[in-house]
């Protein structure tokens, strides 16, 4: 089935032709959501969160929607929520993100201890930074794509997947910088 | 053009995303300058570590629970029946004639003068409920979004009783802490989101966690400490009661004292060095604060606090504006806090019991 004809049969009551849009759209959004909080089991939840959310909202929305911005758009929200949660709400930080980055791996290789650092690299960048990066070299897209998606400028993305490039490689402390 | 200004664009001509004209200066300065050939490199390098994190740890069945999630909650919504928050006016004869006894209105208060009695007031306050709101307003955006609520009766830190949740999609937790035991569900009448979210609840009451922080008459009252160029704006009634108002900021020094005593006294280091990064994101938040007192009694009724990161790049709030709301109401009412137990003892269907330590 197309997207758009699940979109409208989604609008007819069809709660089961979601699973289409779930389908198309799981790997990649988990795959931001996991990039951008850096834990498996967050990345999957608020991706469900997101799904949910849309389940709920694609009913009132026009014809001509950008589901995939769409999502992606709820995603970001719900990332923006999450760190609320943790960084501000929670007010003492003793309990602070117990089990994100390292803990996924198991194997051992050099790859995957790249991997590990390059993750890490990315987490120390500041969140609006970070997602505009994990959208663009992670999730391929272009910088007039995000920013439709975060609701900025095209000029603002270029400027923070500058800054973004800037501070991995600060933080990265490796490559061929100057 | 310098090296300097050429930097962004250089990051875009590695990514591909210049005009031609663009491109050509792009081009022109690059075939004169060793520097930025480098920094291309090197940006280029940023690109290739970046696109290999291309796998998804994608849970088996995501489809399948993420459906049947949405379905529960279709079905749940249909027989729910509504739960009206907590918040309701209630007259405040009794008090308001007794604490105005023993402060006489007195008409020409500084604010500092006005807030040292609210300090005062409230801290004579026995139990109180409160109701805490927040609401987002994203970069960029123009209208807010309410995102999540407390509702609270608070009697001390061991008997508390409360709900929290979000708005969108709405969930909601219970949770009544009592002495050595925490007592919590999940809404019955609505779809479970997320299994943590009722976990990370209960382990924020055995850390004496965050509801604590946010609403407790020790938290009200440091906040009332910290309030710094007060500015009396005009007097609104809130749940019936006239106010004076007043917009403020807080003081961010007092405020990272008050959590380094917090520390302190939960067993922690104060000046442990990872801490330094939460005190500096302290200090690059912009705290504007309005809050009501009421005009006769001087106990607080309302706090609105809006938060924003000060300088770009603070990963706190991503850009973000939050807007917290805090009601307090029913004031010096005795209040109850009951375990869900039958005639028994039993516990309640859908509820479960953790002990703390």
């Amino acid at each position: 089935m197309e997207e758009s004809t699940a979109v409208a049969s989604m609008k007819a009551g069809n709660v089961n032709d979601f699973a289409v849009i779930i389908e198309n759209y799981q790997v990649p959004i988990v795959r931001y959501l996991y990039r951008v909080v850096g834990d498996q089991d967050t990345a999957n939840d608020l991706a469900q969160d997101t799904f949910i959310q849309a389940y709920k909202a694609i009913i009132k929305t026009s014809p001509d929607l950008h589901l995939k911005s769409w999502l992606y758009k709820i995603a970001t929200n719900n990332v923006r929520q999450y760190y609320r949660r943790k960084s501000i709400l929670r007010f003492v930080p003793f309990s602070d993100h117990k089990n994100s980055l390292i803990s996924s791996s198991q194997q051992q290789s050099s790859d995957i201890e790249r991997n590990i650092e390059v993750r890490r690299a990315l987490s120390k960048v500041p969140l609006k930074i970070r997602t505009c990066l994990v959208l663009h070299f992670v999730e391929g897209f272009k910088y007039r794509e995000i920013a439709v998606t975060l609701g900025i400028s095209e000029d603002a993305v270029r400027m923070r997947v500058a800054r973004g490039r800037e501070i991995f490689r600060q933080v990265y402390g490796g490559g061929e910088t100057e | 053009m310098k090296c300097k200004e050429m930097r962004e664009l250089l990051s875009a001509y590695a990514d591909d995303e210049l005009s031609p004209q663009q491109r050509e200066l792009v081009e022109k300065h690059l075939g004169g300058c060793s520097d930025c050939r480098k920094r291309l490199k090197g940006d280029e390098w940023v690109q290739k570590q970046l696109s290999s994190l291309q796998e998804a740890p994608l849970m088996s069945n995501f489809t399948r629970s993420t459906i049947s999630k949405i379905q529960e909650s279709g079905e749940k919504k249909n027989t729910r029946t509504v739960r009206r928050r907590l918040l309701v006016a209630v007259p405040l004869v009794t008090i308001v004639a007794v604490v105005a006894a023993l402060y006489p209105t007195v008409l020409s208060l500084n604010p500092e003068e006005v807030i040292a009695k609210a300090y005062a007031a409230t801290e004579a306050v026995t139990s109180f409920k409160v109701t805490f709101s927040e609401a987002v307003k994203t970069a960029g955006m123009t209208s807010w979004f309410d995102s999540s609520f407390y509702n609270i009766e608070w009697v001390n830190e061991d008997q508390y009783h409360y709900s929290t949740g979000t708005y969108t999609p709405h969930s909601e937790i219970e949770l009544i802490m009592l002495f050595d035991k925490i007592y919590s569900r999940e809404s019955p009448s609505l779809a479970p989101l997320r299994s943590s979210r009722l976990e990370e609840e209960i382990e924020n009451c055995i850390n004496g966690g965050n509801l604590n922080s946010l609403v407790s008459k020790e938290y009200t009252l440091a906040f009332l400490d910290s309030l710094t160029s007060i500015s009396e704006i005009n007097q609104e009634r809130i749940d019936g009661v006239t106010c004076r108002h007043y917009s403020a900021q807080r003081d961010v020094e007092k405020i990272i004292a008050q959590l380094k005593e917090r520390i302190y006294q939960n067993g922690g280091d104060p000046s442990d060095p990872k801490l330094e990064g939460i005190y500096d994101l302290f200090r690059r938040t912009q705290r504007d604060v309005e809050v009501w007192i009421g005009k006769d009694d001087y106990i607080i009724r309302q706090v609105t606090y809006t938060m924003q990161p000060v300088v770009q790049g603070s990963n706190l709030i991503s850009g973000g504006i939050t807007k917290f709301t805090t009601k307090y109401f029913d004031f010096n009412i005795p209040i109850v806090i009951q375990p869900p137990l039958d005639s028994a003892r039993n516990l309640l269907p859908d509820w479960m019991v953790t002990e703390r330590e």
